[in-house]
């Protein structure tokens, strides 16, 4: 049965990814439309950008540095501040969920703090950290308060009768939290980590702004910005969005494999 | 000899606005080892409180709850309970939902696979441990959430209208297999239910419970043999004494 599954899922992707591409061949297409009537040297066309992505990948920037180089950098930092929003949102989540008076007591100190954008932050960040700290501290500062919000959700979201549940079965607190709470939340905070790890991947060019490394697609970007290489600023965009959209995806292949339960994961 | 027992409990409740609700009121009870007891009475008689109390969930405003001579401060995995819902975690198989109690105990895995197991065969559902909750019906996920109760041989049981919610044929089917369970373990039950005739066909005894404030009002032994047939004089006239006696408390 996996086996007929997979064949099925193979040829329902073929299918689900043919409107997709009609799309982005249009948009292509009517690019490369417009670069006949716009003539400006800061306007590069599809097929100027292509090349330039392909001497990006291969012979790389004014220094030698491919285009992988600089993608593998941004996604570890990326990663990096990810997973240490992650490690102090969903515990944060979990008790502020658990207990209302824990979250109204720091509520003046979270909620303002939520809307300052990570660039306002930058130059602090330049002030009082340096080198990979910065990108960490940035991105996880993006990542962090989506999962917050959505694990604290979860878990005043969930069916609340299940914890007397594992009560009854003599569970201490820390067991009802790991076995109960946890699970009953963990959709909501695999959707808070996709919706993170997309805000922290759209901070890397307001983090690597900062840097004094010249590695990393956000510093390729404003590199070639100040050079005024507008085909090299797009290939770097691309780059940016594509590997964003491919982080999501592995996300919501992850919600269809986790939770089997479930009917069908949200997109 | 004893196993529960409830003496002097009171529970009162405060309302927002500061009013005070007395939900139980001096309640004695003795269940003895290996009796089945149903509780019955009108909704809001504090039946489900009772349990809960007994359960380790609430704490009562007055009285004590004893097991084995020994006071309830809290949930104890010698007190097992079933909900008037499934309660089952919809993420675990019915296996695991089953194996829970287990797990929280520390068992180790071969062992809880094995006593999981086994306790799915008891409410003949074996072959759905791979099944999740939502892929049962309701009879079916009752009868796990009866096996998970069981399966770390709670003392007592507590059941809270655990048949409430299910079509009459089945609700028969589930009576018929609660008493064979309890044949097989010899398990303590406390029974709450507030179908006449659910009582009459289960119970060994059969309290009724006045409401607000919720006081024991009559009791009732039912000395017919299992399995039970409705139909004999004995028990239709049982079921009219309950029947008065519900009425009764009601009215006082």
């Amino acid at each position: 049965m996996p086996d007929s599954g997979r064949s099925q899922g193979l040829l329902g992707w073929a299918r689900g990814a043919l409107e997709p591409a009609i799309a982005v061949a249009c948009a292509i297409l009517l690019w490369q439309g417009l670069t006949l009537v716009v003539h400006s040297a800061f306007f590069p066309s599809p097929s100027a950008v292509a090349r330039t992505a392909v001497r990006l990948a291969t012979e790389g920037d004014t220094q030698g540095r491919v285009l992988l180089l600089h993608a593998w950098v941004s996604l570890v930092r990326v990663l990096r501040g990810f997973a240490v929003a992650g490690l102090l949102a969903v515990p944060a989540g979990i008790v502020f969920g658990l207990w209302d008076r824990a979250y109204r007591a720091v509520k003046g100190l979270v909620e303002p703090v939520r809307f300052i954008p990570p660039l306002g932050w930058v130059p602090l960040a330049i002030v009082f950290l340096s080198g990979e700290s910065r990108y960490t501290f940035l991105i996880s500062l993006g990542a962090f308060f989506p999962i917050l919000v959505s694990t604290m959700t979860g878990v005043q979201g969930m069916d609340h009768r299940l914890i007397e549940v594992a009560q009854v079965l003599g569970a201490r607190r820390w067991q009802v939290i790991l076995k109960v709470v946890l699970p009953a939340a963990l959709p909501a905070v695999v959707a808070g980590a996709r919706l993170g790890i997309g805000i922290g991947w759209a901070c890397i060019v307001a983090a690597e702004m900062i840097g004094g490394e010249s590695v990393g697609l956000g510093r390729m970007i404003i590199s070639y910005g100040e050079l005024l290489q507008i085909d090299a600023v797009v290939v770097g965009m691309l780059a940016i969005g594509s590997l964003g959209y491919a982080l999501n995806e592995i996300f919501l292949w992850l919600e269809r494999r986790l939770f089997p339960w479930r009917r069908s994961a949200s997109v | 000899m004893t196993r529960l027992a409830f003496s002097g409990v009171g529970k009162t409740y405060r309302t927002r606005r500061g009013e005070s609700i007395v939900a139980l009121d001096s309640i004695g009870l003795e269940v003895a080892k290996g009796e089945l007891v149903c509780l019955i009475g009108r909704s809001g008689c504090g039946k489900t409180t009772l349990l809960r109390i007994a359960a380790g969930l609430e704490a009562p405003s007055a009285g004590t709850v004893q097991l084995d001579g020994l006071p309830i401060v809290g949930p104890n995995t010698k007190i097992g309970m079933v909900f008037q819902e499934d309660r089952l975690l919809p993420w675990r198989t019915v296996l695991a939902n089953v194996a829970l109690g287990l797990e929280i105990a520390g068992v180790p895995k071969a062992r809880r696979q094995e006593l999981a197991e086994g306790a799915l065969q008891l409410v003949d559902l074996a072959a759905f441990g791979g099944a999740y909750p939502s892929e049962l019906s309701g009879g079916m996920r009752q009868r796990a959430a009866i096996a998970r109760a069981m399966v770390n041989e709670p003392e007592v049981i507590l059941m809270d209208e655990p048949f409430g919610a299910l079509d009459a044929q089945t609700r028969g089917q589930m009576q018929e297999e609660l008493l064979r369970i309890r044949a097989a373990t010899g398990s303590t039950v406390l029974f709450v239910t507030h179908s006449v005739d659910e009582s009459v066909m289960l119970a060994d005894r059969v309290v009724v419970l006045s409401p607000r404030p919720g006081r024991i009002f009559r009791e009732f032994r039912v000395q017919a043999p299992h399995p039970r047939d409705r139909a004999t004089p004995e028990l239709a006239g049982l079921r009219r004494a309950v029947l008065g006696a519900l009425d009764a408390a009601g009215v006082s």
